[in-house]
């Protein structure tokens, strides 16, 4: 493998060579010359930003285990790299009027172990998240499939118990992997199981700590890829060692770029930087008491905060101010008039706080981590800015596991979250504006409860008709504005780090960008 | 027997009992921070990103064992501890000895090669300014030491990274490689980490080196040896330096257990796969046995080193036997 990687550098630095002498060929030859050099094989060394605690295809469990698991393993469907659905193990498939039906037809794929992708398969895979007792992560999403029906080795149909429009992004998720029946049935519960898939990369090796290894599949479903030999995913969970290794050339991706570092990598003439603007920052409330109980303090607080204040404080310059709901561009929901809604206002913001009978301010105390400086510096930075209309915020400030616990325990007066939807439908609102029975979540405002909101989110679901389901979720725009359960605060650049010589790999816009991870069937060196 | 070996062995078990009844405090601090602090491991392992039902929690918990007493709890892990069973990982499954056996070693490589280097450094260093007190060479190596103990590892570190792999690009930035796998590369990658850790070391070596010279150099039989005619060059190395040793080693022996500390900072700044990159990742994951394995076998190490440090220190010197004894 090192023998490998040296020669890499021997020919990154024929490259610079190459364009140093011939400078007046470079624009007609220097695209040749480059083609000429892309060739097939190689490895990439892959620097994650920690070490997955498990490869469980059912278990969210981070970033990093998604980037691996999208190389060994694929769904029905997936999310391809321009963020939309495309088809993978299912060559096509077909919903219902009813939206009650989904049938699948299977392509010619097969599994690391050799053996064909069968309906079975995806009937066992399937049943392995919605079984009784499982801890998959889409457990209660994918719930709602009644039955499975494998007419032949290649059609699946899925029949829901009711109706699901979001179920096709649910699938697409790597969560929804189609492992092969037979390794179920052995190793479905073993959580140290070499992991078995269909993906483009098989897994070779994992040295527990350091790194992780995956090799070519002769055998993938897709003619010409993958075209690397091999992946090493280096584990790095200090971000300063991660972009060292990046400038240094020990490792040629890096993912979760820090901002303090972003500058710096545009500007050396090795590396590159993949930027999105996916992931979000907001604030949550303990909506049980006063005065967060009240839409109008909410609402203060969204008038109050300046973003670029936040932006610049724990961001670095690098993210984009958000005054309305964190609804990305070009997906449903998304209206260009109300992406403003709430602007810079500070007078405004007190007159609202007068209003509500809070004309001195108050006290509260705002819930983050210090383990992570962008949740601490907005934290600071919102401290800083709600303290020009009296309110007053004490920090909690524990790690990031204690700050998980507080968050699931609804301890907390307001908080600073970072996260991003986790599907490009727009169901993915669900998840942090339902109310429902269980009213204290990771990804809500606590106790939080409309049942203007609920209702608009139910309808939603299951409506497939889309100019009926963009009505919905208009409605839902509107509603949801005026309740402000969170306040959104900024999107933040989400970037990877990459040597000039690395091809195909793509930042996957919008909430996807955590799933960027597949596109490394499309990676190739130069 | 002999009066002076049942002393040692007498001084022997009494540092061995001290030795044992420290682990045990040691142990059940550990046991209890554990505790104490905020955080489920059960949500973190579930996916802390999304939203794990309730049952699915629970039944995590159970099958972990976590829905025992703490109480309960406890005293069933310092029995299996009494027998190296430390447990399992909560993430995989897999025994925490393997985990540790696996990281020891690399954290014990590095301390070492650390130490090496700094007396590589160190005594050279502390000889030079001693034979030359007061010249302008005497300054600069004493600036040069004072500044090594004051710059912090991390400083250091990232210094060390930024010219010798980013701007000159001659070793690795950080890693690990089986030394089975690439003997070169093994050693490569060793080598920023235990310069880093080393540096400091090797300033307060030669600052120890340079007084312990200086001291011996001003005794009376160096002037008698000098009067005898004794070339100066047999003086120095012959006499000056072996009589100067003792302090050195000492300071030597006692830095090594200070080292862990170091290597605290260093092992995360390298990725360097030791007991305590082990240790950092196993407390973001609340990966209980994990942390009390880890952090038993660095507390472990500390004790058995500086144990060991002594024992031999005071067969080394019998006139701090005796004392004991």
């Amino acid at each position: 493998m090192d023998t490998i990687h040296v020669t890499i550098k021997a020919i990154r630095g024929n490259i610079v060579k190459k364009r140093v002498l011939g400078a007046l060929f470079a624009l007609a030859s220097g695209f040749v010359a480059q083609q000429a050099l892309a060739a097939e094989g190689g490895t990439v060394y892959f620097g994650l930003s920690g070490e997955p605690s498990t490869l469980d295809s059912t278990i969210n469990a981070g970033t990093p285990a998604r980037t691996i698991r999208l190389a060994i393993h694929r769904g029905l469907v997936n999310y391809g790299p321009d963020g939309k659905l495309s088809q993978e193990l299912a060559e096509s498939y077909d919903v219902s009027a009813d939206a009650l039906t989904y049938t699948f037809k299977l392509r010619d794929a097969k599994f690391h172990d050799g053996s064909p992708v069968t309906a079975e398969d995806v009937k066992a895979s399937i049943e392995r998240v919605t079984a009784e007792g499982s801890k998959a992560t889409y457990r209660n999403e994918l719930g709602v499939i009644k039955s499975i029906e494998t007419p032949d080795a290649k059609t699946v149909t899925l029949t829901l118990a009711k109706p699901f429009v979001p179920l096709i992004h649910y699938l697409a998720l790597p969560e929804s992997a189609i492992v092969p029946a037979a390794w179920i049935k052995e190793h479905g519960t073993d959580p140290n199981a070499t992991p078995v898939g269909a993906g483009p990369f098989k897994f070779s090796n994992w040295e527990r700590g350091r790194e992780l290894t995956v090799e070519k599949f002769d055998e993938y479903y897709k003619q010409d890829k993958p075209h690397l030999d091999d992946v090493h995913y280096v584990f790095y969970a200090d971000e300063n060692t991660r972009v060292n290794a990046l400038k240094s050339g020990d490792v040629d991706i890096i993912d979760y770029v820090p901002w303090k570092d972003a500058a710096s990598i545009e500007a050396d003439p090795e590396l590159k930087l993949e930027s999105t603007t996916g992931p979000f920052m907001m604030l949550q409330f303990n909506t049980q008491f006063e005065p967060f109980s009240k839409p109008e303090v909410r609402q203060a607080i969204s008038y109050a905060i300046d973003r670029a204040a936040i932006i610049n404080t724990a961001f670095n310059g690098r993210g984009t101010p958000l005054f309305g709901l964190a609804i990305p561009e070009g997906y449903m929901g998304y209206s260009k008039d109300k992406a403003n809604y709430f602007s810079h206002d500070v007078e405004k913001a007190k007159d609202m706080l007068a209003k509500a009978g809070y004309p001195n301010g108050f006290e509260a105390r705002l819930l983050a981590t210090s383990q992570y400086g962008f949740h601490n510096n907005t934290a600071i930075a919102v401290q800083a800015e709600l303290a020009k209309i009296g309110i007053k915020l004490n920090l909690d400030l524990p790690d990031w596991s204690g700050r998980i616990a507080k968050n699931n325990a609804g301890d907390y007066d307001l908080l600073v979250a970072g996260t991003a939807g986790d599907i490009a439908d727009p169901d993915w609102l669900s998840n942090f504006f339902y109310g429902g029975s269980q009213l204290v979540r990771l990804n809500n405002s606590a106790h939080f409860n409309d049942a203007v909101i609920n209702d608009l989110l139910d309808k939603g679901r299951v409506t497939l008709d889309a100019t009926e389901r963009e009505k919905i979720y208009s409605q839902f725009v509107d509603r949801a504005l005026e309740e402000s359960p969170f306040v959104y605060l900024m999107w933040r650049d989400q970037s990877f780090g990459l040597r000039k010589n690395v091809k195909g790999f793509t930042n996957i816009p919008g909430f996807l960008t955590f799933q960027s991870g597949i596109t490394i069937e499309n990676t190739e060196l130069e | 027997m002999n009066p002076s070996i049942a002393g040692a062995l007498l001084l022997v078990c009494r540092k061995l009992l001290t030795a044992f009844v420290q682990l045990l405090v040691v142990a059940t601090l550990i046991f209890s921070v554990m505790y104490i602090m905020p955080g489920d491991p059960v949500l973190l392992l579930l996916g802390a990103e999304s939203n794990p039902s309730p049952e699915a929690v629970a039944s995590m918990r159970s099958q972990l064992g976590l829905d025992q007493p703490v109480l309960t709890q406890y005293f069933t892990w310092l029995w299996n501890a009494l027998h190296l069973d430390f447990g399992n990982s909560l993430t995989n499954g897999y025994p925490v000895s393997s985990y540790v056996l696996a990281n020891l070693p690399r954290t014990l490589e590095l301390a070492f090669a650390a130490i090496i280097v700094a007396t590589l450094i160190g005594v050279p260093l502390g000889i030079a300014a001693a034979l030359k007190r007061g010249s302008m060479r005497d300054t600069v190596l004493t600036s040069i030491a004072t500044v090594g103990i004051s710059v912090p590892v991390y400083i250091l570190g990232t210094l060390m990274v930024l010219f010798f792999s980013i701007k000159l690009g001659w070793l690795p930035a950080s890693g690990y490689t089986d030394i089975s796998r690439n003997v070169v590369e093994h050693f490569r990658k060793l080598a920023l980490p235990a310069l880093a850790l080393g540096f400091g070391l090797a300033a307060s070596i030669a600052r120890m080196t340079r007084s312990s010279m200086l001291e011996i150099l001003g005794r009376d039989f160096v002037r008698a040896l000098r009067a005898k005619g004794m070339p100066e060059r047999r003086i120095i190395w012959q006499h000056v330096l072996r009589n100067a040793a003792i302090p050195i080693v000492t300071i030597i022996g006692l830095q090594l257990g200070n080292l862990m500390g170091g290597t605290v900072l260093v092992e995360a700044m390298f990725n360097w796969p030791g007991l305590s990159t082990l240790l950092v990742g196993a407390v973001s994951a609340r990966n209980y046995p994990l942390v009390q394995g880890a952090m038993l076998a660095i507390a472990a190490l500390f004790i058995v080193i500086n144990l060991a440090v002594e024992l031999f220190y005071s067969l080394l010197d019998p006139r701090i036997r005796r004392k004991r004894s």
